[in-house]
């Protein structure tokens, strides 16, 4: 777009502002930098500056309130503290941080402290809220009940996610943790519900990769990208969920759906610890501070679904945080463990195996989701876990056995070919009713005749066969939401084509 | 002024305590505020009261030669204490920290004027007379040259800064302009 603006208007409109420009006196309330290290300033002066309050350091460089003590403030630095010096004057601004929100940063990419840095204009939203809100009451949510599809079949058959929930996500590095994610943003493609992605302490290349990935999916129009990363200062690290979780807030609070995802929480707690070790804060347990539970609880309970007096909007939320060699029971992952309604799972060694994704379905978990799941899913997937739970157990105990009768055998291999189809590829997600009539016809023994490496061939064939006009089966699933006998007999219909003979079920 | 030691307002504590007790505050503060000086004078003095390596006789000697009978007897008393309790190095915090609460007291608060010229006895007279509709306490107003503010003048009362100063308006009218 050109701009259509002459010098000569230019001028006038700068001389315009020079004539109209009034001698006026500017009064603030000031402090004096007393020390100033490692993105932490501590000033004397200040005396009525609230917690949680803007300040502004010379050359406009922001910094929050975090500590109020009897003679001096301790306030982190939003910038670089190489600006800052001893003696310098630090302004009060009268404003708890705070961020604007609204539809202005959709599609956008922004810091911990909602200015843009994707070169695009600046964002200018009438809106702007406090980034640190306290969680909705009790009275002021509901049950979790709608499903948030992933479009992993993995995830949506065994650990279903229901908007409101917050479910963890965690494994080592290189577990595909944050594909998960991507997918579950590609896959909200069309369901109104407004993706933010916050990236924390994540290398700047790999955020430009999941933001080309969402825009090739078309997943931008609808997502925001939060991005405090690896070179940004600890106090933006800090405070980049919290500023995302402010603005999917917007939505929630106006009756809309919204998801969040915070990758991941461990960088955020290591940022914080290195905040509060500078800022003298007693070391606890690997040296975080006594409030690092509350800060990933205060976090996480502000995902929420909200009632329908209260508009009845939603915010799920899915933390990612990231393993040292499978262990579980470090600080953080056990703390956020207990703080969500669930985990997914994620394991190298069955990653490397080629099972991707690479979920353990046996302590992957969903407290809340099994409410929101579609009930012709959980039909389906109800023989699922047992069956998949059954065959761990046996091809454990299978590789000492050279002999084993048929029935054990016919288990085995069930199981292997149940394992075959909760392959996906990355950023292939799958609609709800596709999924269902492949675990339909893994359970139901259709793939049993089939050899194992030919079950992933005829998962392509199946989605194709279903994509025929007239539908019948697609059309039927998604008005009926549940399995009855005539959706099912569509189903075989499209099953018995494909397979070309007769089906026993067994 | 900035007291970085606790210690510091505790001893000043006691010592203003006892002092308003007596009747003796102004007296003290003088006492406080000489020593002050003569501590900013000779840095020699400095050394040797943060100088533990001395035999302790011949600090306590040497003490009462420079301090006694040219001061209170409660402020010579306290410097004993002081030299007791091997604090004698946080002597100048405590001169600061009990002048802090001294004027505290009396409801004085204190301002700055910051200009960037030599200001005028009478110019001075008016803005005093304008911070002075400002606050309620008892105003005492020191004088700064600084040639960055170009032109006007900055009134700094306790946190308070009121900024009048040509660079100030300068700026406001650069971000105006930017953000047309």
């Amino acid at each position: 777009m050109a701009i259509d603006l002459k010098p000569s208007e230019i001028s006038s409109i700068l001389k315009k502002q020079l004539s109209d420009f009034k001698q006026q006196v500017d009064t603030a309330e000031v402090g004096v930098v007393l020390s100033v290290g490692d993105g932490i300033a501590h000033v004397y002066g200040l005396a009525g500056v609230m917690a949680g309050e803007l300040v502004t350091f010379p050359g406009d460089i922001a910094g929050m309130v975090l500590n109020l003590e009897d003679d001096n403030v301790g306030i982190a630095i939003f910038g670089e503290d190489f600006h800052v010096k001893e003696g310098d004057e630090v302004k009060r601004t009268g404003r708890i941080a705070s961020i604007s929100v609204g539809d202005a940063v959709r599609g956008r990419i922004v810091d911990a402290l909602g200015n843009a840095i994707d070169g695009g204009s600046p964002i200018s939203t009438s809106e702007s809220r406090k980034i640190e809100v306290k969680a909705p009451g009790i009275i002021d949510r509901a049950d979790v009940r709608e499903p948030l599809q992933t479009g992993i079949k993995m995830i949506d058959a065994l650990t279903p996610i229901g908007r409101g929930q917050r479910e963890l996500i965690i494994g080592d590095r290189k577990t595909g943790k944050t594909t998960i994610a991507i997918d579950t943003i590609i896959n909200q493609r069309g369901e109104n519900v407004m993706c933010f992605y916050v990236a924390i302490g994540q290398k700047r290349s790999t955020v430009v990769q999941v933001y080309e990935t969402l825009k090739k999916f078309g997943a931008m129009e609808y997502t925001t990208i939060v991005a405090a990363t690896a070179s940004d200062p600890a106090p933006m690290q800090y405070l980049a969920p919290y500023s995302g979780c402010t603005m999917a807030e917007y939505y929630r609070e106006t009756g809309k759906h919204a998801l969040i995802i915070y990758d991941d929480l461990t960088k955020q707690a290591q940022a914080y610890r290195q905040l509060s070790l500078l800022l003298r804060r007693p070391p606890g347990r690997e040296a975080f501070p006594g409030d690092i539970f509350y800060l990933h609880s205060r976090l996480l309970e502000r995902a929420a679904k909200m009632s329908p007096e209260n508009g009845g909007g939603s915010l799920t939320a899915l933390p990612i945080v990231e393993t040292q060699a499978n262990d579980v029971s470090a600080y953080i992952p056990t703390n956020v463990i207990s703080i969500t309604d669930g985990q997914i799972f994620l394991e190298a060694d069955t990653f490397t195996s080629g099972q991707r994704p690479a979920i353990n379905p046996g302590i992957s978990v969903s407290r809340v989701g099994g409410d929101a799941q579609v009930k012709a899913m959980k039909q389906t997937a109800g023989s699922l876990r047992l069956e998949l739970a059954q065959y761990r157990e046996l091809a454990g105990f299978a590789q000492f056995a050279s002999d084993l009768d048929a029935a054990t055998k016919r288990q085995l291999e069930r199981g292997h070919r149940l394992m075959q189809i909760m392959k996906q590829g990355v950023h292939e997600t799958l609609p709800v009713a596709k999924q269902i009539a492949i675990m339909y016809a893994g359970t139901n023994g259709y793939l049993d005749d089939l050899p194992i490496d030919r079950v992933r061939d005829f998962e392509q064939k199946l989605y194709e066969a279903l994509d025929v006009e007239p539908q019948e089966y697609i059309k039927l699933v998604n008005a009926k939401k549940t399995m009855t006998d005539e959706v099912k007999a569509a189903l075989d219909r499209v099953l018995e084509q494909l397979t070309g003979k007769k089906h026993n079920k067994q | 002024m900035v007291v970085h030691s606790k210690a510091a307002k505790r001893y000043a504590k006691a010592l203003f305590d006892l002092a308003l007790k007596s009747g003796e505050l102004d007296s003290i503060r003088g006492d406080l505020e000489a020593i002050l000086k003569l501590m900013h004078d000779a840095p020699d003095l400095v050394k040797f009261m943060r100088d533990y390596m001395l035999p302790a006789s011949a600090r306590t000697k040497t003490l009462a030669e420079i301090f006694s009978s040219r001061i209170n007897e409660l402020t010579f008393r306290f410097i004993r204490l002081l030299e007791e309790k091997k604090r004698c190095g946080i002597l100048d915090n405590i001169c600061v920290s009990f002048a802090n609460m001294h004027d505290q007291m009396q409801g004085i608060i204190k301002g700055q004027i910051t200009s960037p010229i030599m200001f005028e006895s009478q110019d001075i007279q008016t803005i005093t007379t304008y911070a002075q509709t400002k606050t309620e306490g008892r105003l005492v107003l020191s004088t700064v040259i600084d040639p960055s503010l170009l032109g006007g003048f900055k009134l700094r009362l306790g946190d308070v800064v009121y900024d009048a100063s040509v660079a100030a308006q300068i700026h406001t009218l650069r971000e105006k302009m930017i953000s047309v």
